[in-house]
């Protein structure tokens, strides 16, 4: 129950932390994504059921407050969870270079999802541009924020071990 | 690492639930529109008021960064805006003189003067679309303070875009340079009617694209495109900017150009809700239009 609640919270505090606070931040009017390193790092940290679990949701939020479609960002967040929690297996916690480099193939994964689901569907075919201008820094700047961001979450789902607590989700 | 995963339902079978939930989700909100979607407006009720909380944080921390800058920026700025302040009341006056003439032709042609002064309401930007794909923002006032979707939002005397959804204390916007919209316009000097749409690649240079031109329609560099009297949505005569770059299609027929806003999309904090809707105006009209002919 205590993890419920956790992944909960850091994904409502990663949500708002995306709206808000890095609007303000933005570089070049690229703001990083920070929901993405959340789903990652679970996803890495826990296996694939819960950095499942955690993407659809996440997702979901997203839906819910920002897209036309409810459904379509859960569902990206949802395979991009469950494709990275085949990576636990290879994943040791001394480690942060792979978690890195994983959230930024994540990223990458998303921006793709997004161009094809709604940009190439309506005949914006000039594909380069948009990996060139957004999905390329939008990498850099969530890979940065995810060196620290990512130390974090590690640190929030050791401190959920060591209290024993065994009632897993799902 | 975890001695309970035999007893675990396998994670494809939970994946094939949770994707199935989703597709139905998409099924379900394409067939319904977003505004009366209950779960939406529920949880953006829970949600706004923390984005509000955090916001004010963040521009708590933006303010400190901002009393950071060296003092060399700030009288750089300074002289940038004291430059700009000379503009605006050049621009201003030209305006007067607008005004001035508009009224005697309006006088000469005994118009109405119906389309001069809308009613707006203050509000302020509390959160930007989280992504990068997407312009659209919230603000702090909603259904309590009069709002309802499809009214028109303006800023810096320009159209800024329009309200797409409502609750109790929030609206959302979608801007004129969001990727998805469309506004339909018409050159102010002639009448000559055009769409204004919004573009990712073309925002990249503080553009919008024009299109729909016909080529007997005379465009010329430097005309101001106004929302036009055909909108189901927008009310008319709201500036939106300035034509520049005009291209013929390949097709020769009609043509293509661009267009430089008058809103500073970067700096939007303060907006005006009109609060007179275009639907609500054609009733009128149509209303008016039958007493008249009922007399």
């Amino acid at each position: 129950m205590k993890r419920v609640i956790t992944y909960a919270i850091l994904i409502i505090l990663s949500f708002l932390l995306q709206s808000t606070v890095s609007t303000y931040f933005a570089l070049g009017d690229i703001s990083p994504n920070i929901m993405i390193i959340l789903t990652t790092s679970i996803a890495l940290i826990r296996g694939n059921t819960e950095g499942m679990v955690v993407g659809f949701f996440s997702g979901l939020m997203l839906d819910v407050l920002y897209s036309n479609y409810l459904g379509i960002y859960a569902l990206i967040y949802l395979i991009i969870g469950f494709i990275l929690g085949f990576f636990n297996k290879i994943y040791y916690q001394e480690d942060i270079t792979l978690p890195i480099i994983l959230i930024a193939l994540s990223d990458l994964m998303y921006g793709l999802c997004i161009y094809v689901f709604f940009f190439l569907i309506k005949g914006r075919f000039d594909f380069f541009y948009y990996v060139q201008k957004i999905i390329l820094p939008e990498i850099v700047y969530t890979v940065i924020i995810a060196i620290f961001s990512y130390r974090i979450i590690l640190k929030v789902c050791g401190k959920l071990d060591k209290k024993g607590s065994e009632d897993l989700i799902v | 690492m975890n001695p309970r995963k035999k007893n675990k339902i396998k994670p494809k079978y939970i994946l094939f639930t949770l994707i199935i939930i989703c597709c139905i989700l998409i099924g379900i909100s394409i067939n319904t529109r977003d505004s009366d979607n209950f779960i939406q407006q529920g949880l953006s009720n829970v949600i706004v008021p923390m984005q509000k909380g955090i916001n004010s944080i963040g521009t708590w921390i933006s303010s400190k960064v901002e009393n950071a800058k060296t003092i060399d920026e700030l009288t750089k700025a300074n002289e940038e805006l004291a430059s700009e302040i000379e503009s605006l009341q050049s621009q201003i006056y030209a305006l007067h003189n607008n005004q001035a003439e508009l009224d005697s032709l309006r006088e000469l042609l005994q118009l109405k003067e119906k389309f001069g002064n809308y009613n707006t309401v203050g509000a302020r930007v509390i959160a930007k679309d989280s992504g990068n794909w997407y312009k659209t923002f919230t603000i702090d006032k909603g259904s309590n303070d009069g709002i309802a979707v499809d009214m028109n939002i303006i800023a810096q005397n320009g159209l800024v875009g329009i309200v797409t959804e409502v609750g109790n204390d929030y609206a959302k916007i979608r801007s004129i340079i969001d990727d998805s919209s469309s506004v339909s316009a018409m050159n102010l000097k002639n009448s000559d009617r055009c769409i204004v749409y919004g573009d990712l690649q073309l925002l990249e240079k503080g553009l919008l694209g024009i299109e729909l031109i016909t080529t007997n329609s005379d465009f010329a560099e430097g005309d101001e495109i106004v929302t036009s009297y055909i909108s189901t949505k927008f009310l008319p005569g709201i500036s939106i900017g300035y034509v520049t770059n005009i291209e013929k299609d390949s097709t020769g027929l009609t043509m293509h150009a661009n267009l430089v806003p008058i809103v500073d999309f970067e700096r939007i904090n303060n907006v005006l809700v009109i609060t007179d809707l275009k639907s609500a105006f054609m009733d009128d009209t149509a209303a008016e239009s039958e007493d008249e002919t009922g007399q």
